[in-house]
């Protein structure tokens, strides 16, 4: 047999050269790889895109809940306020005189002879009675009295 | 061949050259409009989405020595709208419709709604139905400074300035029934001040910024609207990446507590009301202190107004009479120059005075002749011819410095603007004026000085300085800051002055003194009647001047009181002692009752302690 160097009867199979067919598929798979990193670079930007609307979202939401309740606390201090005024108005003489003679409740002011007083006073009107006393000059009349939280006279 | 190549190249050099004509003009507007006018058309569009939120904040609120409010802040609403927004703005879409026959009915529609937001308006806030269309018209005429007239949009009405939110739920809930969009609507809270208690302390108190306490105080009471820069997208949503942020936070006004008790405030003005029906005066003037401390515990004028009802001031009725008007006092100056005289040692209270037997000298009555009396009767029977003499004894230096020392002629207090600080006779006195200063006149004091100087007898001598305001609250902290008590002024030199001064002010509340009408069972009154009379056009006319001074318990004083009735006629109750001291034996009594001071003599009232 003739034998020549570097060359044998033989042929080197490469996907290239074996057939048409081989190649087709190759340049298929790489159009599917760029396809795919281009759809992974958009996915990822939409899903950070979407996550940027949602949190806007939210955090507007947030916003405005905070804002209806600031609204509705102001509203409701104006309410106390105006219950607040009512109390004020209610428990005036005047009123109160009022109101006596419209259901002609027939009460009068007291006598000297019919007085009698209880008062049982909470602990910061004590300290404003001490206070008020000591600058009056009454804090002997005090020191007699056995039970300060409740008076009979 | 050639020649269609070049008709070619030509072309598309047009095109380049059209495409490089629009570039460049796309080029110079951006220029102009993002380097040129940036400034200029930036803020005008920060000014379209940018708005300032004002809220209002509380004035600070006034409380009498109990924390009972006296002067409070009621919420209101102010409404505005824009007639424009009301009426055109919902329809200026459907101008730009392409259906048939809408745009032929938009005036039929804008009409039908202005008469629906104005029937719900004038039904909600009590208004004429006509007045409020005719105010929703929603182009006006404006003119130019050449005096041409020219059409422009109605942007601001005002609908109610003090609305309460009860209006403001229902016009709500009404325009929500009639389907009508609440757009061009404007609600603004608001505080205005609330009056519980009307007519009481209205004089003292003031209207903001008009007077008395309101004014006075006005920078401790004042209150610091917040302010808050919002930007808004164009469907008004609060954009949360804007340039928001709060310009000033804002705070109410402190609140400050008086040392008026608001029971014993209300019982002098139910006597005053009782006194003003009974007499008629012109005037009346009552304050009641602690002696002790100068604590005023209650002040009345009249004639006052409500500060409620701005309608019922007049310009009699408005000014501060208290601390404005000086007077000619009358007979209850009498018992400094006798206290005087005993310090100084002119006098004892043994020394006996003729008074004469006719009740006349030297230009001065007495009812009758007294004779020979001693300090203490003539200050029980008011002797003007007593005092007089008593007034040349000491001189028209020692009269003068009995005034200086009993500080009449000095300001009480610093607290409202135009307070009289009265009148001194000048120096050098001459007999007449030594012997009428005395009896109370030729000296014109204010109640306040009364009052002073009358708690300096009452207290062996130590004079306080009268106090109105006794503390202040911070809005902020909620801390507490009392306002101090000045030192007391000692005006005796002889420690046994006061005791017998006292003693002979209570005789004159005994059943032959002038004051036995002040006399309150159980209790020990001092006290001084005065009845002097008015001057007129440089004559002493035939109107007088009625007053009582007195303190209970007279050896231990709780509680003293001055009043002065004024303009009382010759011909009805005019003295000291029928028109001034029932009155303080009234209040008196309820004000005992109410401080709780246990009588000088329990027996004669039976009563168990």
């Amino acid at each position: 047999m003739n034998i020549q160097p570097g060359s044998s009867g033989t042929r080197k199979k490469t996907g290239r050269r074996t057939s048409d067919h081989g190649g087709g598929f190759d340049a298929l798979c790489g159009l599917f790889a760029s396809i795919g990193q281009v759809a992974l670079i958009i996915i990822l930007f939409g899903a950070l895109f979407y996550t940027y609307i949602k949190l806007d979202q939210e955090i507007n939401g947030a916003d405005a809940e905070i804002r209806r309740i600031n609204e509705e606390c102001a509203s409701v201090e104006r309410e106390i306020a105006m219950l607040k005024n009512r109390r004020d108005d209610c428990s005036t003489l005047l009123y109160i005189q009022q109101q006596i003679a419209r259901f002609d409740l027939g009460l009068k002011y007291v006598t000297q002879e019919q007085q009698q007083d209880i008062h049982l006073y909470s602990n910061a009107q004590l300290a404003q009675m001490r206070r008020y006393r000591m600058t009056s000059g009454q804090v002997a009349m005090d020191n007699n009295r056995r039970n300060p939280q409740a008076e009979i006279r | 061949m050639n020649q269609a190549l070049k008709q070619i190249k030509i072309r598309i050099w047009c095109l380049v050259g059209v495409c490089l004509l629009f570039a460049g003009a796309l080029v110079h507007r951006f220029y102009v409009v993002q380097i040129l006018r940036h400034e200029e058309l930036f803020s005008k569009a920060q000014q379209s989405y940018t708005s300032i939120h004002i809220q209002h904040r509380e004035r600070g609120k006034i409380y009498d020595f109990h924390g009972n409010t006296l002067v409070g802040n009621m919420p209101k609403v102010t409404v505005t709208c824009s007639p424009y927004s009301v009426v055109e703005e919902p329809f200026l879409h459907l101008e730009k419709s392409l259906k048939a026959g809408v745009r032929e009915r938009i005036p039929q529609l804008r009409e039908s709604r202005r008469r629906r937001v104005a029937a719900i308006i004038a039904e909600c806030f009590n208004l004429d139905e006509e007045t409020v269309y005719a105010d929703l018209a929603p182009w006006g005429e404006r003119r130019n400074p050449d005096g041409s007239t020219y059409r422009a949009k109605r942007q601001y009405i005002m609908i109610e300035q003090y609305a309460d939110q009860q209006m403001i739920d229902r016009f709500q809930q009404m325009m929500r029934e009639a389907d009508l969009h609440m757009g061009g609507f404007r609600f603004e809270n608001i505080y205005i001040r609330h009056y519980p208690h009307g007519r009481m302390l209205a004089n003292i108190i003031g209207l903001t910024g008009l007077g008395g306490l309101e004014r006075s105080q006005h920078e401790i009471l004042v209150e610091q609207s917040s302010s808050e820069t919002i930007q808004r997208s164009g469907d008004g949503r609060v954009l949360v990446y804007g340039d928001n942020h709060v310009d000033s936070a804002g705070r109410n006004g402190d609140d400050i507590y008086l040392t008026i008790h608001e029971m014993i405030q209300a019982i002098l003005e139910e006597e005053l009301d009782r006194a003003q029906e009974e007499h008629q005066p012109w005037r009346i003037y009552a304050v009641i202190i602690d002696p002790v401390t100068g604590n005023i515990l209650g002040l009345s004028q009249r004639p006052n107004f409500d500060l409620s009802d701005r309608s019922t001031i007049t310009q009699d009725n408005f000014g501060n009479i208290l601390s404005g008007n000086a007077y000619e006092p009358g007979s209850v100056m009498k018992p400094f120059f006798v206290a005087k005289a005993l310090d100084m040692g002119v006098i004892t209270p043994e020394t006996i005075i003729d008074c004469g037997s006719s009740g006349v000298w030297f230009g001065l009555k007495d009812p009758r002749g007294y004779g020979e009396s001693n300090p203490g009767y003539i200050l029980k029977k008011s002797s003007n011819i007593g005092m007089g003499k008593l007034g040349l004894m000491m001189g028209p230096d020692m009269v003068l410095q009995t005034l200086r020392d009993f500080r009449f002629g000095q300001h009480t207090m610093p607290l409202f603007s135009g307070e009289s600080r009265g009148m001194l006779p000048r120096p050098p006195l001459r007999d007449l004026t030594t012997s009428r200063v005395p009896i109370g006149y030729a000296e014109m004091v204010t109640i306040l000085q009364l009052a002073r100087a009358y708690s300096a007898l009452a207290c062996g001598g130590n004079m306080p300085e009268l106090r109105l305001l006794d503390r202040r609250r911070d809005s902020e902290t909620g801390e507490i800051t009392e306002y101090p008590y000045l030192p007391k002024i000692q005006v005796f030199t002889n420690p046994s002055t006061a005791p017998s001064l006292v003693e002979m002010l209570i005789s004159v509340t005994d059943s032959d003194g002038t004051g036995r009408r002040a006399r309150i069972p159980g209790y020990d009154v001092a006290g001084k009647t005065g009845t002097a009379q008015i001057v007129q056009n440089g004559r002493f006319s035939q109107w007088y001047r009625a007053s009582f001074c007195g303190f209970v318990p007279a050896r231990n004083p709780r509680v003293l009181m001055v009043i002065t009735v004024e303009g009382l006629p010759q011909s009805g109750a005019h003295g000291g002692g029928n028109v001034a001291a029932p009155v303080f034996q009234r209040v008196m009594s309820r004000v005992l009752r109410y401080l709780n001071v246990p009588p000088d003599y329990p027996e004669q009232l039976n009563q168990r302690h």
